[in-house]
């Protein structure tokens, strides 16, 4: 099977990944909850992970929390910065981890909504667009790259533009081992990051990364045991138990650790990634959607979206993995994405790479869609 | 004798640990009851008495907050 689904998880997980899940059911206990060997094993796992994130972020370890998912990460983010009578600001590529939050909070009459549109082709235009709604903006949430057609946002700029005072929550999903990503450098407030994507890791696990710069206070999403001050009604004050209730995925964690291990800013996928454009750009009954040939490579995840003339999404999407290629039609979860785009009605095919992916694999590629 | 620094979760007692660690102090994750009397339920670090007075200077000037001390029992 050719693997072009990176983009919903990397696959596959590395042996040292799949390893590590394995010994951390085998000797951790419960992270935070007591003195024995395994929960003492389990508290050094974790904080071994919380180091890592955090020398990758440029934070501190306490400042890293965990969650299960990006999107947890996210609606942590959204719901606990979110005050009332606030605008959110959002780009016109968001998925529905930030869009279905925030909706969930306009429609409760706690925040007003507001989109600007995103110019694949001019970075420029996407931040005149930006700047016309930014001025009321107390809370701005922005993906970094489109988990669509994989187009990466002038985050800096954008920001550049910001109000000073509006919490800046970025959206990481696409670009966390795929990019340098210096919180402090971009100025952001919170990075939401997935485990299980461009990080290579398990599934499970994700992380809300807070600016040791930033004093912004998140409430709690979800409250509970966190091992510590168990006679108070009241969760922790301090991060990162503040908003780390309930028991971790240790084996999750144990496994993003073991990929941060092994975590290589490689151009290799992106090699691959331009001679499947570059190809594709060729063929006369394939239109890519959102990227076109020359690009710059420091614009674009390895992710695009595409379609062939006269063929339904689903059925090349089909066709593709009966022929052994894995492939994600359809809308992945970022409506507006699509819209902008042009593909609301139609959807699209996602290939998306890891750099476990081949010019080999490439080429194959390109021989089965010619024959389709 | 041991003194038990009390930080106000395993993080910090981690953090704490590693922080006095570099600074050549050698110190013990711990849950005793000297911890549960500070602090419900938390994580301290058992240290030498000779060492105590220059680990609280070290993590107060790396900004970890210190719950409380006790002496071991």
């Amino acid at each position: 099977m050719i693997y072009f689904d990176n983009a919903a998880t990397t696959f596959p997980k590395s042996n040292a990944v799949i390893n590590a899940v394995a010994e951390a059911m085998k000797n951790c206990g419960n992270s935070g909850r007591s003195g024995h060997i395994y929960a003492l094993n389990a508290a050094q796992t974790v904080y071994n992970c919380r180091k890592k994130l955090a020398h990758l972020f440029n934070t501190r370890p306490e400042l890293v929390i965990f969650t299960s998912s990006a999107t947890e990460a996210l609606n942590m983010a959204i719901k606990g910065t979110n005050r009332a009578g606030g605008v959110t600001v959002v780009s016109s590529m968001e998925h529905n981890a930030v869009m279905r939050p925030i909706n969930t909070l306009r429609r409760r009459g706690e925040t007003v909504l507001k989109q600007f549109l995103v110019d694949t082709e001019r970075d420029d235009v996407t931040c005149e667009n930006f700047s016309a709604v930014a001025r009321s903006a107390t809370n701005i949430v922005v993906t970094h790259a489109s988990n669509v057609c994989g187009k990466i946002l002038p985050i800096e700029r954008i920001k550049s533009i910001a109000p000073e005072d509006a919490v800046f929550i970025l959206d990481a999903s696409q670009t966390a081992g795929h990019r340098e990503l210096d919180i402090v450098a971009l100025g952001v407030d919170i990075i939401c990051i997935p485990a299980h994507k461009g990080l290579c890791g398990p599934m499970g696990v994700g992380a809300l990364i807070i600016n040791p710069h930033s004093d912004i206070i998140i409430d709690t999403f979800i409250e509970g045991g966190t091992g510590t001050n168990s006679k108070s009604y009241e969760m922790p004050e301090e991060y990162p138990e503040r908003l780390e209730a309930g028991t971790m995925n240790i084996g999750g964690i144990a496994g993003l650790s073991a990929a941060l291990d092994e975590l290589e800013l490689s151009e290799r996928e992106y090699a691959v990634f331009d001679y499947l454009v570059s190809n594709m750009c060729g063929l006369v009954d394939i239109t890519l959607h959102g990227i076109s040939r020359g690009r710059h490579k420091k614009e674009y995840v390895p992710v695009m979206l595409f379609n062939k003339r006269g063929s339904d999404c689903e059925s090349v999407a089909d066709r593709l993995s009966e022929l052994g290629v894995a492939v994600r039609a359809g809308f992945h979860c970022a409506p507006n994405a699509h819209k902008t785009l042009g593909t609301y009605e139609s959807g699209g095919v996602r290939i998306s790479l890891s750099k476990y992916n081949t010019q080999r694999e490439a080429e194959l590629f390109l021989d089965i869609l010619r024959t389709i | 004798m041991k003194k038990i620094i009390v930080l106000s979760s395993v993080t910090y007692a981690l953090k704490a640990q590693e922080i006095l660690k570099n600074n050549g102090i050698y110190s013990y994750l711990t849950r005793s009851r000297a911890v549960k009397s500070i602090r419900g339920c938390g994580y301290g670090l058992s240290i030498d008495i000779s060492f105590f007075e220059k680990a609280l200077e070290i993590l107060m000037q790396s900004g970890v907050v210190i719950v409380g001390s006790t002496d071991e029992r």
